[in-house]
């Protein structure tokens, strides 16, 4: 990935005054994590993806809007949330509490007998099995790094409801892998 | 798993990176790379239609413009002319009887004009 001297603030300033190479790099460094993210909340990746791309278009479009004051990662990943919200409203997706096919298929698999994939398999189920709203807690405070009260205004609550989504999160993941999660990496 | 504790504002490091690392795709950079490529086209396609959109009226009111400018103009070099042709014709009889350099520059100047 590129390296830019410049940052987000000056990135975001440059894109709303027109610069569309300054709104490609901002996109550049915040995609990887917003697809992460999507993932997270859609739990199929060619969804995200699909997520990702809309958001990246209602960001252009709400740039101008955008305080440059303020972190740009939140606003986008909030963008990102919302974007994958309106995508299954739209696609009409199953519950989020269901077990993905993929996941509940126990068919036989290439990987399926590696440790990793079983692995893979347990954090699917387990990560499916979470309430949406919980699964998003989790993933933006302990695999993405904001802070309660970011995660609060990127979804929409209280900041006591996030504290909450990630300690019942971080049970519900524990007691689903025990201690097999240790090892991946 | 390690033990972290519970509702406090730390990050759980070995779950977080678990996760981060399930939830990442072999294709990340591809990926990417391919939004960094749209989000400059949407960009540039942006500024281009909005261009577009004022240029058509822009056109036509500068068109518009000039035409009533160049309308109001014309009407005023005609009253102009009108006004000034006689007294023009009179000075031009003088300068013809003037046998000197200076009235035959000021009559070149002045059919010139």
């Amino acid at each position: 990935m590129r390296t830019y001297p410049v940052t987000d603030a000056e990135l975001a300033a440059q894109a709303q005054a027109g610069s569309s190479e300054a709104f490609g790099a901002l996109v550049e460094r915040h995609a990887e994590r917003a697809r992460r993210v999507a993932r997270a909340a859609l739990l199929d990746q060619h969804d995200a993806d699909d997520a990702v791309q809309d958001a990246l278009f209602s960001a252009w479009r709400a740039l101008g809007r955008f305080d440059t004051a303020r972190p740009f990662g939140p606003w986008f990943l909030r963008i990102v949330v919302n974007a994958a919200a309106d995508l299954r409203r739209r696609r009409k997706l199953r519950q989020t509490e269901e077990v993905p096919e993929h996941v509940a298929d126990s068919g036989p698999s290439p990987e399926r007998d590696t440790d990793r994939a079983l692995l893979r398999e347990r954090l699917d189920r387990a990560l499916a099995t979470l309430p949406e709203r919980r699964r998003m807690a989790l993933v933006l405070h302990d695999a993405e790094g904001y802070v309660h009260e970011e995660i609060a205004a990127m979804l929409e609550v209280p900041v006591g409801t996030v504290r909450s989504d990630v300690f019942h999160a971080r049970r519900a993941m524990r007691k689903a892998l025990g201690q097999s999660g240790e090892g991946e990496q | 798993m390690t033990e972290m504790p519970d509702l406090s504002a730390g990050r759980d490091e070995e779950l977080g990176s678990l996760l981060r690392a399930h939830l990442s795709a072999p294709d990340d950079a591809a990926f990417v790379a391919r939004m960094r490529a749209m989000a400059v086209t949407t960009a540039e396609e942006t500024a281009w239609r909005s261009v577009a959109r004022w240029t058509l009226p822009g056109l036509a009111a500068a068109a518009l413009l000039l035409a009533v400018l160049g309308a109001a103009l014309g009407s005023a070099d005609t009253t102009a002319v009108a006004r000034t042709s006689g007294s023009a014709a009179g000075s031009l009889v003088e300068l013809a009887g003037d046998s000197s350099a200076g009235g035959s520059v000021a009559l070149l100047a002045v059919m010139t004009y």
